[in-house]
């Protein structure tokens, strides 16, 4: 009996047991991805034009669009990065050949715990236990509940000179999708954008006209 | 000259006796559970070492020498990748660092042969059954997995040491080498191969 006690107790072991790697300990540059449409040639396309604004969503409940000094700030790293490809920006849009839409988004999860998370002892920006003195790490007699966010940029080129009508769609032609945890400052949040802005590009060649 | 041969071998019996009944005489169950320190070798995926594992295995002595019994372990082995961008065939690229994460959980049957039955009990035991193993990767805020199943061979070469008069409590080491049939295509898994050792106890 007893045996199979310790088999048991093992086994329960074996499946919670799982180490996750220590995800905190991941540079703190964004994850880049690109992605172009398929046989599209980059070289036909002139002109583009991005509104003077970014659309947020995930801090209200609708989205909404913003327009200040950090906005502008990112709107104007692809700008340059798209004048670098070889494209002329317009102020009209019905006179573009390529749309950038901007789109920033955050998520909120939420979590409930009974106990502390083992990343919390080692996390940067929380208060570590021996700070108040010989302590290994802190007890929570009862649920407590964290938040972790993220940050994500996506970002579309929209092919202007498609076909328009009632039943034609509008063609997504590069996407980038910049994504990370938050940061500790917005200042470091922007830095870190404007750097993810500049690999997309640089991982998109095909871009260059 | 035959006393003193004769006097000798009585001495020697009388030694290896005590050593016998220092070492569960009576018993002819067996059980070593512990940690386990597990390396994937001979793969792209993780090769880095981990202490992140435990096992149980236990057994029935059907003869002073060979036993028949179970065994169940998991180890863990994550291995950090540096940030890099990755090219894909449709033109897509991603830049990020990222981690990848080897879970493996083998179970089945054992079958030991005890080359002493004194207090230092060296052994060779082969184990034979099926693995469940999931590989992962960790980038950005993502996570994704992929599960599978295997057949599982381990060749273990062990001692248990049972150091304490007529008690059934002891220690045990062990070195293996397993291979189980998991395949993964996305990460040109062909088969996992480990090596490692087990530090526990015995009882």
């Amino acid at each position: 009996m007893k045996k199979f006690i310790c088999l048991g107790l093992v086994a329960m072991l074996a499946l919670s047991c799982y180490r996750q790697p220590r995800t905190q300990d991941h540079d703190e540059d964004y994850m880049v991805y690109t992605t172009p449409a398929e046989a599209i040639d980059f070289k036909v396309f002139q002109t583009y034009h991005v509104p003077d604004s970014l659309l947020v969503a995930g801090i209200e409940k609708d989205p909404y669009y913003v327009s200040d000094k950090d906005a502008l700030s990112i709107i104007e790293t692809f700008k340059g990065e798209m004048e670098n490809c070889g494209y002329t920006y317009v102020a009209d849009r019905s006179q573009a050949d390529l749309g950038l839409q901007l789109t920033y988004i955050i998520f909120t999860q939420y979590y409930v715990e009974y106990y502390d998370p083992y990343w919390w002892w080692y996390g940067p920006g929380y208060w570590s236990p021996a700070y108040w003195g010989d302590w290994y790490g802190f007890y929570y007699p009862s649920a407590m509940m964290y938040t972790t966010s993220t940050n994500m940029m996506i970002s579309n080129l929209l092919d202007l000179t498609a076909v328009q009508g009632e039943n034609q769609r509008l063609p997504v032609v590069w996407n980038a999708i910049m994504s990370g945890p938050t940061g500790s400052s917005l200042k470091q949040d922007l830095n870190r954008l404007t750097e993810s802005i500049h690999q997309a590009f640089a991982q998109s060649p095909y871009l260059k006209r | 000259m035959k006393k003193y041969t004769i006097a000798l071998m009585m001495v020697f019996f009388a030694v290896a006796s005590s050593f016998q009944a220092m070492a569960q005489m009576g018993k002819r169950t067996y059980s070593n559970l512990g940690w386990q320190y597990n390396v994937p070798i001979a793969n792209d995926f993780v090769t880095h070492a981990s202490g992140y594992g435990a096992y149980y295995q236990g057994g029935y002595y059907l003869t002073p020498s060979i036993a028949v019994g179970g065994f169940l372990s998991y180890n863990t082995n994550n291995q950090y990748i540096p940030t890099k961008t990755y090219w894909f065939e449709d033109g897509s690229a991603l830049t990020t660092d990222l981690d990848h994460s080897l879970f493996q959980v083998p179970f089945g049957a054992t079958f030991r042969y005890r080359f002493m039955r004194t207090m230092f009990q060296p052994y060779f035991e082969a184990k034979v059954g099926a693995v469940y193993s999931t590989q992962s990767l960790y980038f950005s805020t993502f996570m994704s997995e992929y599960s599978n199943w295997g057949f599982y061979v381990s060749p273990e070469l062990g001692f248990t040491v049972y150091p304490f008069y007529k008690q059934d409590f002891g220690f045990h080491l062990a070195i293996y080498y397993s291979y189980s049939t998991n395949r993964n295509g996305d990460f040109d898994l062909n088969g996992l191969n480990n090596i490692g050792f087990k530090l526990g106890i015995a009882f």
